[in-house]
């Protein structure tokens, strides 16, 4: 049997071989490279939904009056005092906010208060308020995300004599 | 021992065997080729773990700082700036230094040292006036007819408190900077609010 050129066979395959491994080892890397994105857009959008949710809060305790008289409408049939209580109010959005920026991603986070809601009727009792946020934004790879955040606060109605 | 004419011919004639220094010389190039690709991917790799290593320190520190901010009772960083001094720390920060005493506060935290990053950090407090649209009833109106909202008095919403009102809420900004030998100037910033909550 001649065997010349049986090296450069085998050479030939132990090479396309590496390159597979190469071309498996970098597809591995391009997925690895989203996750720490993911963790770094997370850690944005979470904190800048919580101060906005603080916000939400600080209105309730401003207004709490305005916002029972809302709830008990939209139990009545008439959300639309509550949507202008929550969601017409400009000063529970931020559109676009690019503050939280770094040198490795730039991308602008809308975050809006969603939705104020109160889980319980017990009436001049402990009672606990749902408040949840929108948040949506544009990744580095163009993909849209959107994401609910809430927090469940307790409040309590008291009478003023 | 003798060599019969009839036999010599054909031990100088045998098919030869094993590779030639030819052969071996090119498949060890070959396979040096094919290393090529394998060593740039590596190299690209350390580079790029290097890199999201420092994206998630960076992110850490910064959310370490910043919920240690928050922890704070609202006002009490902005009202302590430039007075007897603070002996808090912020995540094992070093010492730090206020840039203003009044309204907005910058406090520069570092030079810190986590893991292999070395950085600088600071804390930008900035106080943002609220104001809120507020649908308006009448109590009296809602009490003698509980039952139909549209004829609680609504007047409409209203900007309220009429004057913007300070100091009922802060934003606070964390910024991380440092410096990649390969890449220059490096930073990561990260954003919250705090409000003046009852409790």
């Amino acid at each position: 049997m001649n065997k010349r050129g049986t090296a450069l066979v085998m050479a030939l395959i132990f090479s396309v071989l590496l390159l597979q491994m190469a071309i498996a080892y970098s597809g591995m890397l391009r997925a690895s490279k989203p996750q720490t994105m993911q963790l770094e857009e997370a850690a944005k959008y979470d904190l800048l939904a919580q101060g906005l949710i603080d916000k939400a809060i600080l209105k309730f305790q401003l207004y709490p009056g305005e916002f029972y008289a809302a709830w008990q409408a939209l139990k009545l049939g008439h959300p639309e005092y509550l949507t202008e209580y929550v969601l017409n109010d400009p000063n529970l959005r931020l559109p676009d906010f690019d503050l939280a920026s770094s040198t490795f991603t730039g991308q602008k986070i809308s975050v809006a208060i969603a939705s104020m809601a109160l889980l319980t009727d017990s009436h001049w009792n402990q009672e606990a308020l749902r408040i949840a946020a929108n948040v949506s934004y544009v990744t580095q790879t163009g993909k849209n995300v959107d994401k609910t955040i809430v927090k469940i606060i307790s409040v309590k109605r008291e009478v003023v004599k | 021992m003798s060599i019969t004419p009839s036999t010599l011919p054909q031990s100088r004639h045998r098919p030869p065997r094993g590779f030639t220094l030819t052969e071996i010389v090119l498949a060890v190039g070959l396979l040096a080729l094919a290393f090529l690709p394998i060593i740039g991917v590596m190299g690209a790799s350390v580079e790029g773990t290097q890199k999201d290593e420092e994206i998630i320190t960076a992110v850490h520190l910064a959310q370490t700082l910043l919920n240690t901010a928050l922890q704070f009772p609202f006002n009490e960083l902005p009202t302590k700036a430039g007075g007897a001094g603070p002996t808090w720390t912020f995540g094992g920060a070093t010492a730090f230094t206020y840039k203003s005493s009044v309204g907005n506060l910058t406090l520069n935290l570092g030079p810190l040292t986590v893991g292999r990053l070395n950085c600088t950090a600071e804390l930008q407090i900035t106080d943002l006036p609220v104001q809120f649209r507020v649908p308006l009833y009448t109590p009296a109106m809602k009490a003698s007819d509980s039952t139909d909202p549209t004829k609680w008095g609504w007047s409409g919403s209203l900007n309220l408190p009429k004057v913007q009102l300070p100091n009922h809420y802060h934003r606070y900004l964390v910024i991380v900077r440092w410096a990649d030998p390969r890449r220059g100037p490096r930073f990561y910033s990260l954003a919250s609010f705090k409000a003046r909550l009852v409790d």
